[in-house]
């Protein structure tokens, strides 16, 4: 081989900023070949789905409906990844928010919406951060990969939702639909003018720059980063990672648990079967394309939220809404091989001073 | 650095040759050269009477050159026998089991290995495993073997076994090379013994007549010390003081065995000793990063058993960790958050909920000044500095609060001799103002040239304190192996 890598004594500033990008390119251009494949224009398609997602006013305000939960999702996920936590469990812990709100909103909805939001959000958090201390504590007490169990307790969680919606708290008059009755008017999120955007952008918006501010400017912080680093260190410097592990994987189960209360509240106003497309593990893939950095993550999260919008609109032209998932997998693809340029230098070589 | 330094080694085939020299001395990065990891600069490897150069671990491999890691490289998923194979398969590309069972099998048997092929090696003890290794390396039709420290991992027993192994290796002609600083070990089964000092042969030659002494004065060098002039130092009160304390290591053995010691303010006590003597486990405890068995320590006179790290911290006690990059800093974090490492939670740095990156970053500048450190940003990964400034960095963290009780393991291993004498400056600085330090040190010249007092430490037992002045090379030398010490323990 002519050419081999050679580790950089510090990571690539610009490979940093760069790689992102020049991995969505790549993801496109893969997508493209796909298409063409497929007998579509890739050009017309993109073109399409890029229209849907942001020319309109309609199209830019359900792509950010979209954003939000992915938003939520994605802060939630940044914040274990700094520990190199792996969250991966999201997905469940959205489903559990969703649950949480949805019980109070159902046998507390005469309550005025003043006490009857804050409560449901309290108990959607709570459910959530509950769901996620079953890994943390396996992990912090038994040394049980936190990879597995959150990612197994998903399909626990929303097997749960699905027995809630065709069991016990199906609608009765929902004509055998698995959902539940709609909430009452008090417990739903109000709304920006016409549209579906509701105040869970605002949340989000919030929470990114707090969690900035923690990450960076806080003693908990500090400890997150340096038992994200190295547990030797750590355990030198008397933290507690035990604690921190199940305190950090509780955190990040209440805030991905806000993406399922926010739907429930905003978007949906019942719990249903199917509440969250997978934004639970697309938000795995913005996490880290906005490299955990919480302010980037808010950007990402459109852009994914419009791959979304996007890719429901090209079904109209005969393009499954597959494609957007598939970018999303070839996105997170290239991420993952373009890291190497961030650590490594790639040195091309002639064959004879190889052989030397 | 040069680990290396124009090194003659003569291995005959049918010998045991025993490689002997401390922790860096550069006995790993020689046999990693054999073995085709590393290539060295210059010089030249003579096989069966050809020059070589190995461009793989594979090629040395090929060439008939086997290495047994410290830390067995096998595949625990895998059977003995498809171990044993793996890495040879290259000639065919189907996988014939029958074969390389019965190929394997036949080893088993012809060496008496009692092993069974069809096993699993994830259920093997770790001697097995190491049996598995050498299987390999036999398979392979090696003629030169070479064992890394190869019973620090195994119980007494095993280790027997092991070198039951090895004399059958070599009567048969293979020539082995065994890696250890067990001086026990090398009287045990080695022919031949080259120690290897500062990355230099300093000295090569038959076992016949050498005992326990005349090893540990080839490892120490010199028959004779030259005393450095101490003034004479006004030691306080004590700061330290140890009654029958006991510490379990990781396996749960006993690593340190109901010592007693007592370092007073402005002395620097040293343990002196062959590594993995139950050294670190002792400095572990008294840093509150391990538990205490039994026995009682004692700070200033007050109980201090089983505190934690933070309240030790608190009152004065500072450590330096023998693993600079992982554990005693974040390499990956800039120098401004290692200087915070163990005191982020001060008042000094907290206003309300924010850190005070603003006074971290000037403070650290202030030290970076003060101790020299060569640092051109302190917002840049600490990895970047050299050996020499990550332990000032270490120290200068440790030592800026003027700490009661510094304990500091190996402070200045594989520096060079620049940056030596910069810590040793900054130590005595430290006892100067009043620090009582323990440190523990291989080199014991180095521990004569700036200790107050010396112990040896022995399989988790302390010898007699002394004063530098006062001790004997071949005191010391029977004492490291463990001579006399049953007696006072």
């Amino acid at each position: 081989m002519p050419m081999h890598f050679s580790k950089r004594l510090e990571t690539s500033k610009s490979a940093r900023i760069l790689v992102p990008f020049i991995s969505v390119l790549l993801a496109l251009l893969a997508g493209s070949i796909l298409l063409l494949l497929y007998g579509k224009d890739p050009l017309v398609v993109f073109g399409e789905m890029l229209n849907s997602a942001f020319a309109s006013t309609y199209g830019i305000s359900e792509t950010l409906v979209k954003a939000i939960p992915l938003m939520l999702a994605a802060l939630a996920i940044s914040l274990a990844f700094r520990m190199k936590l792996w969250n991966i469990g999201a997905e469940g812990q959205i489903y559990m928010g969703a649950f949480g709100a949805s019980g109070v909103a159902l046998f507390f909805g005469h309550l005025s919406s003043w006490i009857l939001l804050p409560l449901m959000t309290a108990a959607g958090m709570l459910a959530g951060a509950l769901w996620a201390f079953i890994p943390g504590i396996l992990r912090a007490r038994l040394q049980v990969n936190e990879t597995f169990t959150s990612l197994l307790l998903n399909y626990v969680a929303i097997l749960w939702v699905d027995y809630l919606c065709y069991g016990p708290w199906k609608d009765p008059k929902g004509s055998n639909f698995p959902l539940t009755p709609r909430f009452p008017d008090n417990a739903t999120l109000p709304t920006m003018g016409d549209t579906r955007i509701h105040l869970g952008l605002l949340v989000a918006i919030l929470l990114a720059v707090a969690l900035w501010f923690l990450i960076r400017s806080t003693r908990w912080g500090f400890e997150i980063r340096v038992i994200g680093e190295s547990w030797d260190a750590a355990s030198y410097a008397g933290m507690n990672i035990g604690r921190n592990i199940v305190l950090v994987m509780m955190v990040s189960g209440a805030l991905a648990a806000l993406a399922g209360v926010s739907e429930v509240t905003g978007i949906t106003h019942r719990l249903q079967h199917g509440l969250s497309p997978g934004y639970g593990y697309s938000a795995i893939i913005v996490a880290w394309l906005a490299r955990l950095h919480p302010l980037a993550i808010i950007p990402v999260a459109v852009l994914f939220g419009g791959l979304l919008v996007g890719g429901y609109s090209v079904q109209t032209e005969g393009v499954p809404f597959s494609i957007a998932l598939i970018i999303q997998g070839l996105i997170l693809f290239f991420l993952l091989g373009g890291e190497i340029f961030v650590t490594h230098r790639l040195i091309w070589k002639r064959q004879k001073e190889l052989r030397s | 650095m040069q680990a290396n330094r124009k090194i003659d080694l003569h291995l005959l085939p049918g010998e045991i040759h025993a490689l002997l020299g401390e922790n860096g001395a550069g006995k790993t990065t020689l046999m990693n050269i054999l073995a085709g990891m590393y290539r060295p600069d210059s010089g030249e490897i003579l096989l069966r009477g050809q020059a070589v150069a190995f461009s793989s671990p594979q090629d040395a491999l090929d060439q008939g050159i086997g290495m047994i890691y410290q830390h067995l490289m096998l595949v625990p998923g895998l059977t003995v026998a498809e171990n044993v194979v793996l890495g040879s398969l290259r000639e065919s590309w189907w996988l014939r089991r029958s074969r390389f069972h019965t190929a394997v099998q036949e080893l088993i048997e012809k060496y008496g290995f009692h092993l069974n092929p069809e096993q699993k090696v994830a259920n093997l003890s770790l001697g097995e495993q190491q049996r598995v290794e050498i299987l390999r390396a036999l398979y392979r039709h090696s003629d030169v073997l070479i064992l890394d420290e190869p019973t620090a991992v195994l119980t007494p027993g095993e280790a027997r076994e092991l070198f039951a192994i090895l004399r059958l290796m070599a009567d048969e002609g293979r020539a082995v090379i065994l890696i250890t600083h067990k001086l026990n070990e090398v009287i045990e089964i080695a022919d031949r013994v080259t120690v290897l000092r500062r990355g230099q042969v300093v000295d090569s030659r038959l076992m016949a007549g050498v005992d326990n002494k005349t090893l540990t004065r080839m490892m120490i060098g010199q028959e004779t010390w030259e005393q450095e002039d101490h003034p004479a130092r006004q030691a306080g009160s004590a700061v330290l003081k140890l009654d029958d304390f006991s510490v379990r290591g990781d396996r749960g053995e006993m690593a340190v065995k109901r010592i007693n010691l007592e370092v007073k303010s402005g002395e620097m006590l040293a343990i002196a000793g062959v590594a993995g003597n139950g050294q670190n486990e002792l400095l572990q405890a008294l840093a509150g990063l391990r538990p205490i068995f039994e026995g009682q320590m004692l700070l200033s006179g007050q109980p201090a058993g089983g505190r934690s790290v933070r309240d030790l911290l608190q009152s004065g006690v500072r450590f330096i960790p023998e693993d600079r990059i992982h554990t005693g800093l974040v390499g990956s974090l800039g120098v401004s958050d290692n200087v915070i490492l163990r005191d982020y939670f001060q008042d000094e740095y907290i206003q309300g909920m924010r850190m005070k990156w603003g006074r971290i970053r000037r403070q650290a500048l202030e030290l970076v000044e003060q101790f020299q450190i060569q640092c051109s940003d302190p917002d840049r990964p600490a990895r970047l500095l050299s050996g020499g400034n990550l332990q000032r960095l270490m120290l200068a963290r440790e030592l800026q609060h003027h700490p009661r009780l510094l304990l500091a393991a190996y402070p200045t291993r594989g520096l060079d001799v620049g940056a030596v004498d910069n810590i040793h400056e900054l130590l005595n600085l430290a006892r100067r103002e009043g620090t009582a330090i323990l440190t523990v040190m291989e080199d014991l010249e180095e521990i004569l040239q700036i200790a107050d007092r010396v112990t040896v430490m022995y399989n988790g037992m302390l010898s007699p304190a002394l004063p530098v002045t006062d001790v004997s090379l071949e005191q010391v030398g029977q004492w490291m192996a463990g001579i006399g010490l049953d007696r006072i323990a």
